[in-house]
């Protein structure tokens, strides 16, 4: 229970670190929210000068920084300059989208990857490991970008609906006509992400369980005539687990940045078109919480792969 | 080399009768394969324990390896195996082996602690080997468990243990209780206490041998150290480069080798009896000299004709065995030769 | 080269403790004491068996007289003065002096090294000896443990057991140590491997005047090969054999 305080305190003190250095790096990048609006005509420099105060732009960085951390003590999470609203009333809708892309695409690549990887590894050299291994390779060398236009290049020819998670006349749906209808959006960008975390995943459970059925203890245990699904659930599988729920740890945090990407491209609106503008118009408030968000899942990710190993290893509790 | 198999399964028929057993592994660099075992055939009575002594590459481990079908695949094998009357089948398959396997022969394994899944609960992986053989349910496993525990003098807690918490005697006694779970009528163990220390080593060496007798269980036990064997085993079949050298009683074997390459064996063992302020040069222990023959450039007669301190002529062929009282031993010299065993 | 009890100890220990913590913070630790003010001489050439039990304590002490771990309580001695720990280049000269070789020579070494490789690490970490001399000294090492020098290009897992084993003691001769510490070197070999090693260890104990502590559980390999033993149980030393006539001067 200590560790776990611990380690949480440990967490925070990261975030806290890592907001620092992002407002300090972005100190160091020229101009502010407002350099970009120096050439717009119908803004004059007085009024430049007056939005510039207004936001406090003017103020010492630490002074900056801590109305930054006051305000995300109040829960407002910072102040979007761009949207003049609190960025917590931003994320949190789009926040509610990405996890939903995130979490079913990670959920779906596990699946495929442990279902591929322990048959692949069971019968080794097989027709399934052999189509696995050559399909694995072929989707590693697809840029993801290309993966994207892929997915929308089936759902034109498809009647599945692409942009956005639901449809216009969603507000009109019955209930269960409102489901359909979100999954029917979530298919597209949920495979095309699930595949490109697929290669990895897959070849990862595969050499773990192939070292797993090549332990000691796994041979010994098919000495005592132990088999079948005994073997494989008992024995090889618990020892192959170890080094896959470190991955699974550090997955959380790519998936949720390759959502960033993907999104983008296919119009999910999630929180990756909102933190990729935040970037290019120096909005710092969203993009700090966007980077933080980022951190703060891989961190958890790998808190809970911690916590998992703890749970399934004795070695480690004493 | 031995007599003609007896097909009629009988419940006096020995426990295990292996004959010409070929072990081979092909090879991709030299022209010839790899032989491992040669030709051996070995009988083991009900309650008889088989001592199979021999150096690391000897085979010896083939040799176990062989007889519970658990060769790699790459692996060439053929033999006329009989397991209590019972002849396998030379096509047999894993579906075959794996009843086999921890039912009727158990199999304990060099290494105990590698031997244990280290994430799984020691009574549980006993239990394993009952439910995978046993239709019975999880609590008659677990009591059975329990009762072989108590007969391993292991404490009924142990149960719960994980292996990283046991001593390495009490890893053994678990693997050891793997092994009988289902009361095998032959139980194979190669080099089993090797990585004991001696205190230990005799203490695990005694049960098996008590519960050998107690079950009637016949043994096969592979070791390199004579001291083992002397301890466990009836009989000895010593092993050199794939093929029997010698074989008979435990106690007149190691008193009286018959074969050259026994004698010199025995010989190495350190044979000071008390600590003397010697010149260095005097302790040294007697070695073989030279070293055993590649597995895939063998001699054609005798395999340990070219360390062999009496070699004639006729030891370019292949040796039949020589009856020396109540063994056996492949050499052509035998009851001639004269090889002075150091006192 | 054999000697009497008046020569002076290479190694000492004097009341060495060592305790080690085994579990972690979350389940209630357990105390381990390897060693229990443990104290011992070991004297200039002489070959002295530790011989007890796993458990014993054999390994810490290992280690401890290698000056590789330092114990909790008491002090380890180097040729009658104690060893200054805190002083770390004084002790990386120490450490050179004084050599261990453990059990398992395929876990001692990296498998993708090879055996010039292996050789070379300790003579770079000492930068002994003049670049030039390289190729014929390592030559010269490999046949003093009856090693073929066509091994030298080799990689570490090509070699046989015996090989490798033979390539550890080399490599802790590189140092040109003062004394030989095997720590179960000869524990789980075939006895014509087991008889040839400590041969070549009787051998290089006469020829370099070596040291040489030898730790064991094979208590007759220990009568075989030592002057002296000393009987190891729960950390401490329980019993002390020596050979009769030592006190005499020796005899052959």
């Amino acid at each position: 229970m200590s560790r776990l305080v611990g380690r949480l305190a440990q967490g925070a003190l990261l975030l806290v670190v890592l907001s620092m250095l992002v407002f300090v790096f972005a100190e160091l990048a020229p101009g502010d929210f407002f350099t970009g609006a120096v050439l717009d005509p119908r803004m004059s420099e007085e009024l430049i000068e007056t939005l510039r105060l207004q936001y406090g732009l003017e103020q010492p960085l630490h002074i900056r920084y801590l109305r930054w951390a006051s305000s995300v003590a109040r829960g407002e999470g910072g102040f979007s300059i761009a949207y003049r609203r609190p960025v917590v009333d931003l994320f949190l809708p789009r926040a509610a989208h990405t996890l939903m892309l995130a979490g079913a695409s990670m959920l779906l690549a596990w699946i495929i990857a442990l279902v591929l990887g322990i048959a692949g590894a069971y019968r080794a050299g097989g027709w399934l490991d052999r189509s696995t291994l050559i399909a694995v390779a072929a989707l590693l060398a697809i840029p993801e970008l290309l993966l994207a236009l892929l997915g929308i290049l089936v759902a034109v020819n498809t009647r599945l609906p692409l942009g956005g998670a639901t449809s216009l006349d969603y507000a009109s749906l019955s209930l269960g006509a409102r489901l359909i209808d979100r999954i029917e959006h979530l298919v597209i960008p949920v495979t095309v992400l699930a595949l490109t975390s697929l290669p990895v995943l897959v070849r990862h459970v595969r050499t773990s369980v192939l070292e797993a059925l090549d332990a000691p203890f796994v041979r010994a245990a098919r000495g005592h005539g132990i088999s079948g699904r005994r073997l494989m659930l008992a024995y090889v599988l618990p020892a192959a687990a170890n080094p896959l729920i470190t991955l699974f740890g550090i997955s959380f945090g790519g998936l949720l940045s390759g959502s960033l990407v993907i999104e983008g491209a296919m119009g999910w609106p999630g929180l990756g078109p909102l933190v990729l503008e935040s970037m290019t118009n120096q909005d710092l408030h969203v993009l700090l919480a966007g980077i933080l968000g980022v951190c703060a899942f891989l961190w958890v990710g790998n808190l809970i792969a911690d916590g998992l190993l703890v749970l399934i290893d004795p070695r480690s509790g004493d | 080399m031995t007599k003609p198999i007896d097909s009629n399964p009988d419940p006096k028929s020995p426990v295990l009768r292996l004959d010409r057993l070929e072990v081979r592994y092909p090879s991709r660099t030299a022209e010839s394969d790899a032989v491992v075992v040669d030709g051996l055939g070995c009988e083991i009575a009900r309650g008889q324990a088989v001592g199979v002594l021999g150096e690391s590459g000897s085979g010896k481990t083939s040799l176990a390896l062989a007889v519970t079908g658990l060769l790699p695949s790459e692996a060439r094998c053929s033999m006329e195996l009989e397991i209590l009357g019972r002849p396998v089948p030379a096509a047999a398959d894993e579906r075959f082996w794996r009843r086999l396997r921890g039912d009727t022969i158990g199999m304990v394994f060099q290494q105990p602690s590698l031997a244990l899944h280290p994430m799984r609960r020691v009574g549980l992986q006993v239990a394993d080997v009952l439910l995978s053989h046993r239709p019975w349910s999880a609590r008659s496993c677990r009591r059975k468990v329990m009762e072989l525990l108590d007969e391993l003098d292991l404490e009924s807690d142990i149960f719960q243990a994980f292996p990283h918490q046991l001593s390495g005697g009490q890893r053994q006694r678990i693997v050891l209780a793997q092994a009988l779970a289902c009361e095998p009528s032959l139980l194979v163990a190669d080099e089993p206490t090797t990585a004991l220390d001696r205190k230990t080593e005799i203490q695990v060496l005694e049960l098996v041998r008590r519960l050998s007798r107690e079950r009637q269980m016949a043994l096969l036990w592979i070791s390199h150290d004579p001291g083992v064997l002397a301890e466990i085993t009836d009989r000895i079949y010593v092993m050199y480069a794939g093929r029997w050298m010698e074989e008979g009683p435990t106690e007149s074997l190691l008193a009286e080798p018959n074969h050259p390459y026994t004698k010199l064996l025995l010989d190495c063992l350190p044979r000071r009896k008390a600590l003397r302020s010697e010149p260095l040069d005097r302790r040294r222990l007697t070695v073989i000299p030279g070293m055993a023959p590649p597995a895939s450039e063998l001699p054609s007669g005798c395999r340990f004709v070219d360390r062999c301190p009496v070699v004639t002529e006729s030891c370019g062929e292949k040796p039949s065995p020589v009856p020396m009282g109540q063994g056996r031993t492949w050499c052509v010299r035998a009851g001639s030769t004269r090889l002075g065993s150091g006192p | 080269m054999s000697g009497g009890p008046a020569d002076r100890a290479v190694l000492s220990a004097a009341n060495i403790s060592m305790r080690y913590r085994r579990g972690g913070k979350l389940s209630g630790s357990e105390q381990i004491q390897a060693l229990d003010g443990m104290s011992l001489e070991v004297r200039s050439g002489e070959i002295l068996a530790l011989v007890g039990p796993s458990g014993s304590g054999k390994s810490t002490l290992a280690r401890c007289l290698a000056f590789l771990e330092r114990p909790d309580s008491g002090e380890v001695g180097f040729q009658g003065e104690a060893v200054p720990w805190e002083d770390v280049l004084a002790m990386r000269g120490l450490r050179r002096r004084v050599q261990l070789v453990f059990q398992d020579p395929a876990r001692a070494v990296s498998p993708r090294f090879t055996t010039e490789q292996v050789l070379r690490e300790p003579q770079q970490a000492w930068q002994q000896r003049a670049s030039p001399q390289r190729a014929l000294d390592w030559a010269q090492l490999l046949a003093e443990v009856e090693l073929d020098p066509k091994v030298l290009p080799m990689r570490a897992r090509s070699l046989s057991g015996g090989q490798l084993q033979r390539l550890v003691l080399a490599r802790a001769l590189v140092t040109e140590p003062d004394a030989l510490l095997l720590d179960e070197t000869f524990s789980g070999l075939d006895l014509s491997l087991q008889a040839k090693l400590a041969n070549l260890v009787l051998g290089l104990v006469e020829s370099r005047g070596l040291t040489c502590v030898l730790i064991t559980h094979n208590s007759a390999l220990a009568e075989q090969l030592a002057d002296r033993s000393l009987v190891l149980s729960q950390g401490r030393v329980v019993d002390e054999r020596s050979a009769p006539d030592a006190s005499t001067g020796g005899t052959s």
